[in-house]
């Protein structure tokens, strides 16, 4: 696994096909999911990466974004979601689960800012333990909040994430 | 019946749901994300969660039958079922896999065996609460759109 990592870095780097978002509140103007990747649309919609390994939380939670006004694409896993950005696709924002089989997404997110991916990630668990808090803030992740995650709590990021009220 | 005595009808299964326990605010928000454009919202999501929890279960069930117990295995089966069901504000299910992950961090299969008996039952009642939920929402939704007809 490692090594299919690693050339698929060295690739993506040559091909220049990893795109970087401006680190912290700056949000980049995306399409709808379907759509290549970096297009702009008249759209103004965000973006959302949600990865979780439980299909019930993904469901819910890309329905939340969606009365946001934010659309969603979904990962199952952190290596998923390293694969989807390796494949040159780039978000607004990223919900990453802590607890995830395959790649947790403390992996997943030390493995995304060491390939140059500075999307705001949000790190979300049902775990509130400081210290698996910290660990996961040490991993890079830009905020943590406990699942689940309503509407106030998602309504909250996204306007911190755009400027834009709602 | 008409479809406000169905209504209501619903509304007081969800709100003796939520007096007991049974349920807690996240349904509430579930129920709020359900709209005309998303009519079968919470349906959808209850049967997800529905066929999650009984995979979940008979590989819990078949995990501790086993001579060795993995309890690694089990607790990540409770850790995914705990999840979901915070989810969906199945509030009995959630408070009974916090119950049992407490087992599995002491590699207690005894109680483990206890817990997953506990999380069976909370998690039947609440079936069969959302199943006759659901029969509602369908004669609802179907007696609405016989009006717009």
């Amino acid at each position: 696994m490692g090594s299919s990592i690693s050339k698929k870095i060295k690739e993506a780097s040559s091909s220049g096909s990893i795109t970087h978002n401006v680190e912290g509140n700056l949000p980049l103007l995306k399409g709808s999911p379907g759509q290549d990747s970096g297009n702009f649309t008249s759209k103004n919609k965000l973006l959302a990466l949600v990865v979780d390994d439980n299909r019930v939380n993904r469901r819910i939670l890309g329905m939340f974004l969606s009365k946001l006004g934010v659309d969603s694409q979904e990962a199952e896993n952190g290596q998923q979601a390293v694969d989807i950005f390796l494949g040159g696709a780039s978000f607004d924002i990223v919900f990453m689960d802590r607890e995830m089989p395959v790649m947790d997404g403390l992996k997943a997110t030390k493995m995304l800012r060491s390939i140059g991916v500075k999307t705001k990630i949000i790190g979300v668990s049902a775990n509130n333990e400081k210290e698996e808090i910290a660990e996961f803030m040490a991993s890079g992740i830009n905020e943590f909040h406990t699942k689940p995650l309503d509407s106030v709590k998602l309504a909250t990021i996204i306007r911190g994430s755009n400027g834009s009220s709602f | 019946m008409a479809t406000g005595g169905l209504k209501d009808q619903l509304d007081g299964l969800v709100n003796s749901m939520l007096r007991e326990g049974v349920l807690d605010e996240q349904f509430t928000q579930l129920q709020m994300l359900q709209d005309s454009s998303n009519p079968g919202f919470v349906a959808e999501v209850i049967t997800l969660f529905c066929e999650d929890s009984e995979r979940i279960l008979a590989e819990l069930g078949k995990s501790l039958d086993q001579a060795v117990t993995d309890f690694r295995r089990v607790d990540a089966y409770v850790h995914q079922l705990k999840g979901s069901s915070s989810s969906v504000g199945a509030q009995h299910v959630k408070l009974a896999c916090i119950q049992f992950r407490h087992f599995c961090e002491e590699n207690d299969k005894d109680g483990c065996i206890r817990a997953l008996h506990v999380v069976r039952n909370e998690y039947y009642n609440l079936r069969s609460k959302f199943e006759i939920m659901l029969q509602l929402e369908q004669r609802i939704q179907a007696y609405d759109s016989k009006q717009q007809k």
